[in-house]
């Protein structure tokens, strides 16, 4: 029985579960450092949803205790963004994705680390110290939300949120083993989330399973008339729709793909198409010719709205001033977004990649318009081991295959296929936009339905 | 933090990035949303009393009226 049938049942109440993940986290979260701070008053809101139960009024994540990256807003907890910065940053208000989660009674359970302001692919630059993976002992477990998929791998909750921007979802549910959805740009709601780069951030779940990880997008999913960038779209369901027949699915992979990853991974992306194709899916070749210059634009992107999303951060309403405190990737990214921002250079660097951008979301569409699924790797390479030194642009190469998905504003999701000397890796999903369900339904066909 | 060092790798980091990155000629994306929202109907402005009380209790220095006190920038 899962934990979703058992709170549903009455077998298990909205109490003794948040207090198995407590007594979980406090056994040993000391070693994972999987979260920066946990609800106290989480006991407190269990019983309240447990009344609700009773009373048969409560809502689809009843019970379910939720972690959440330590840059979205929960009214009274801090919301960090694992940096000194915002060290004593206690959230004043609910962002609107935890206002969804609230009304349908999940229960947040506590705050994730992650890299610092989310500049990072390994989860190793948190002020807090760095999260180990439950899955790869030693190894990082990807960032930059290190500590929710962390927090899901540990088993220290139920589901957790994330954010994505460049991969940040995807990376840690590969390296971690666990399911990870980056939605359609525009889907989810990001009032409330502490930007790196507006134009490419998107808030999704991290999950151990594909119906959980679909019941959480499906809640927090839909138009919000706060923001200018939420789609005019109805509240998806998801869950309702889940199938493992994947009949008439076609399904493409890049050879460009096996270009840039390290064969190990590549043979066990292969095992799942073969596992795709069993179900009926049939799997072609396509084309992605500038796959190499998604990384450069990515990048280069990133730096000048980074920069623009850190000017707030100058000491006088809330924290420290950003430079004088922060870690060495950050100061790095704000340096390069500074100088880039300059009149002079912002055409030289910043119009160009995004002239790259519209290469790189065309080439996209293109390839998904004659199939309805794009599969491939999540990283090109295997989780390095924690502390190991990583030259800047190394690090950056982690983002080469998560990143045409934030480029082109599609969803992509993954999960586990498999492990390479027991470390886990995961095959990724990219749909056309708002085609979130062809890809919980090709993982929940790899999950087995 | 060794200041000297990040600063010259940023500087090799935007060289080689832009290297990779070669010349193009396509009109620039900047949001991935074509049907921005630009325009929504009035309605009737939330407040939340919470909110002055919790954002004061974060200012690093305030007043006994609840007014932020910061600093003059250096550049006044």
């Amino acid at each position: 029985m899962s934990v979703i049938e058992e709170l549903q049942s009455g077998a298990l109440s909205a109490e003794e579960n948040v207090a198995r993940y407590f007594e979980a986290i406090e056994a040993r979260d000391g070693e994972i450092n999987a979260f920066i701070e946990v609800n106290s008053r989480a006991i407190e809101e269990a019983r309240a949803v447990d009344e609700k139960i009773k009373q048969g009024r409560a809502g689809k994540l009843a019970g379910l205790a939720i972690a959440v990256k330590s840059n979205i807003n929960v009214m009274g907890l801090r919301a960090t963004c694992a940096s000194k910065t915002l060290e004593n940053y206690v959230a004043p208000y609910d962002a609107t994705v935890i206002e969804r989660i609230r009304r349908e009674d999940g229960i947040i359970i506590g705050m994730t680390n992650m890299d610092e302001f989310a500049c990072g692919s390994s989860g190793e630059t948190s002020y807090f110290g760095p999260t180990q993976n439950p899955a790869a002992k030693g190894r990082i477990p990807g960032g930059s939300s290190s500590g929710s998929a962390a927090a899901i791998a540990a088993n220290f909750a139920d589901l957790a949120l994330g954010s994505d921007t460049g991969g940040s979802i995807r990376n840690p549910a590969s390296h971690c083993g666990v399911v990870g959805i980056k939605p359609t740009y525009g889907l989810v709601p990001r009032y409330g989330l502490i930007d790196l780069a507006m134009s490419l951030d998107q808030i999704g779940p991290l999950a151990r399973d594909v119906y959980s990880a679909a019941l959480l997008l499906e809640v927090i999913a839909g138009y919000n008339p706060k923001e200018a960038t939420t789609l005019r779209v109805s509240r998806p369901d998801y869950t309702s729709k889940l199938s493992a027949d994947l009949s008439g699915y076609t399904i493409g992979f890049a050879k460009e793909f096996e270009e840039y990853t390290s064969p190990e991974i590549i043979r066990e992306v292969k095992h799942a198409l073969a596992k795709l194709e069993a179900q009926g899916a049939s799997v072609v070749e396509v084309e992605l010719p500038n796959l190499s210059k998604a990384l450069p634009t990515y990048y280069l992107t990133v730096f000048v709205e980074f920069f623009s999303a850190t000017r707030r951060y100058d000491g006088r309403r809330y924290g420290y001033r950003i430079e004088e405190v922060c870690g060495e990737e950050v100061l790095r990214r704000i340096l390069l977004g500074r100088y880039i921002s300059q009149k002079e250079y912002s055409g030289k660097y910043y119009r160009r990649a995004l002239q790259f951008r519209s290469l790189i979301k065309k080439e996209m569409l293109e390839a998904l318009s004659g199939v309805d699924l794009i599969a491939g790797p999540t990283t090109p390479k295997l989780p390095h081991r924690i502390g190991e030194s990583i030259d800047p642009l190394a690090m950056y190469a982690y983002d080469l295959l998560t990143v045409p998905a934030n480029l082109a504003g599609i969803p992509a999701g993954v999960i586990k296929v498999g492990e390479v000397g027991e470390i886990p890796v995961g095959i990724q999903f990219h749909a056309k936009p708002l085609e979130e369900q062809k890809i919980l339904n090709a993982m929940y066909a790899l999950e087995g339905g | 933090m060794d200041e000297s060092k990040v600063r010259r790798e940023a500087e090799r980091v935007l060289k080689e990035l832009s290297e990779a990155l070669g010349e193009i000629s396509l009109e620039e994306t900047y949001y991935v949303v074509e049907e921005i929202n630009v325009t929504r109907n009035d309605a009737e402005p939330e407040l939340n009393p919470e909110f002055r009380k919790a954002a004061l209790k974060i200012a690093p220095h305030k007043d006994e009226e609840g007014y932020y006190i910061a600093e003059m920038g250096s550049w006044v």
